[in-house]
């Protein structure tokens, strides 16, 4: 413990010395940091847009015209025993044609003298599993069924959303690796730079009897706090600029987690990276 | 405590040390003399690993130093305490941190350390210093941080190289009190000196050196 407390306080006093060389490096990974958080909330958005978006969205199989009521029944019955099927809901030819009515006016529909809408059955999906393979492969098995005349999905307009998704998804994830690597290649250089500063130093502990553990421990506590106080900064920026954009008409961002538990993530994420990039430096140098 | 078989050491191809052999009992205090680029330093180097043979052997506290892997070395240099020529202070730290660091590199906890640090202080008379960093201290003065440090863990070596080089006849005087106090606790005393005024009446042994060896 008291150990601790004397790496700590040689790593304060080094901290103290360097004052611009640190106050560069927290800024830059603060900068890091809050981009990292910004990406993962764009993220967090997007995901829950698509899935609002696909909310409603369903599969529609149209029956045959000679399909009876038994078949119906069991065709029911059976796509509501399908994997992902949240409700399967039987809708009449009247019914749609009534339903047209509303959508395109009695004017338009006068001239017919018959219903040519087939009876049909709307079958509307869980959340988890609406993704355009399931869809498609839920249509496809459907389709087979005696008495499906044909099956109806917005196959195209479901591939594009999620393939969009998983573009942004791709790219944020990305953007956030590519943030995480350039944090710790700064923290790693300037632990190195701190580190050479002070050879003289490390030279005379060297004489006197000191460990590698012993000279290493004091830089690995700068990373961790260079990590823990641009973690602290890039949170308080965080909630900064979402209290300003909540104040005016902005998008709705939608949180990963808490603001709360954002801001704690973010410290301790810059902490851990504080002490990878510490590491990885100090591991590099001989001593 | 120190034993030398053959030693041998170059320099850009030149020799430094050629062929040296001595044998330094358990708590003896000895001189080194010799003019300046005789082999002096080199020889306290190689003593506390600073430096390697590049053949012969050298035994210091039971350490073989031909085959002490690089893990050990801060081991061995704990148990043999050094009186650098150029002091080797930490300039940014006072006189108190400077000596208490030997403690701390040991994991000697601070409030152990700390009566330590004021009774060695006491000892080269420096304790109404403590808190002054080296920088405004005089030459002589700093001399005495370095020998405090040097003396503080209690090594059972002491080397010493050049400690009187730069003081005056008096201060030079209360530096060898301090090395003959540390050497009568039982620690054995190596001390390179060209000052013959420091070995002339000791009655301790001297070995002399001349480019790079043992001269009678």
């Amino acid at each position: 413990m008291m150990e601790i407390r004397f790496h700590i306080n040689t790593a304060a006093s080094n901290i103290a010395r360097n004052k611009g060389i640190n106050l560069l490096t927290i800024f830059s990974i603060t900068v890091g940091l809050f981009l990292i958080a910004v990406t993962a909330i764009t993220l967090s958005t997007l995901k829950s847009a698509v899935r609002e978006w696909t909310r409603g969205f369903g599969v529609v199989v149209y029956l045959k015209d000679n399909a009876d009521q038994a078949t119906v029944k069991s065709l029911k019955s059976r796509i509501e025993r399908e994997a992902g099927v949240k409700e399967a809901r039987f809708v009449p030819r009247s019914a749609a044609m009534a339903s047209l009515k509303t959508v395109l006016g009695e004017d338009i529909l006068e001239g017919l003298d018959e219903n040519p809408l087939p009876d049909s059955i709307e079958i509307t999906l869980t959340e988890d599993r609406l993704n355009a393979e399931f869809v498609r492969e839920t249509a496809r098995r459907v389709k087979t069924y005696p008495g499906v005349e044909d099956v109806q999905f917005g196959e195209q307009w479901v591939g594009a959303l999620f393939g969009v998704a998983r573009h942004f998804t791709l790219a944020g994830t990305a953007v956030g690796f590519a943030l995480t690597i350039g944090i710790l290649f700064i923290l790693s250089n300037t632990i190195k730079i701190l580190f050479y500063r002070r050879t003289n130093e490390i030279d005379i502990l060297k004489l006197l009897g000191a460990t590698r553990w012993f000279i290493r421990i004091p830089f690995m506590a700068e990373g961790i706090f260079f990590g823990l106080s641009s973690g602290l900064l890039a949170s308080m920026l965080l909630q900064a600029s979402l209290a300003w954009m909540s104040s005016g008409n902005a998008i709705p961002f939608v949180m990963p987690v808490t603001p709360f538990a954002i801001s704690i993530l973010l410290v301790l994420f810059g902490g851990i990276l504080g002490l990878a990039g510490s590491t990885i430096a100090v591991g590099r140098i001989r001593l | 405590m120190i034993d030398l078989r053959n030693v041998t050491k170059l320099y850009d191809g030149q020799q430094a040390l050629n062929g040296i052999t001595l044998h330094i009992e358990k708590g003896e205090m000895v001189f080194l003399t010799g003019p300046s680029g005789s082999g002096k330093t080199t020889l306290l180097r190689l003593i506390y690993r600073d430096e390697i043979v590049d053949s012969g052997d050298i035994t210091v506290a039971g350490w073989d130093l031909r085959t002490l892997s690089p893990g050990s070395i801060p081991y061995l240099r704990r148990n043999v305490g050094v009186v650098f020529q150029d002091f080797k202070l930490l300039h940014e730290r006072t006189v108190r941190e400077n000596v208490e660091l030997s403690l701390r590199i040991q994991g000697i906890p601070h409030h152990e350390s700390r009566q330590r640090v004021l009774a060695t202080l006491k000892l080269v008379g420096l304790a109404h210093k403590a808190d002054a960093i080296p920088a405004k201290l005089s030459g002589g003065e700093q001399q005495r941080v370095v020998i405090a440090r040097a003396v503080i863990g209690n090594p059972a070596v002491l080397l010493a190289d050049e400690p009187t080089g730069n003081l005056d006849a008096d201060t030079a005087r209360e530096i060898m009190d301090v090395f003959k106090a540390v050497h009568a606790k039982g620690a054995t005393v190596c001390i390179a000196t060209h000052d013959a005024n420091l070995y002339r009446h000791s009655g301790c042994r001297v070995f002399a050196l001349k480019e790079g060896a043992i001269v009678p």
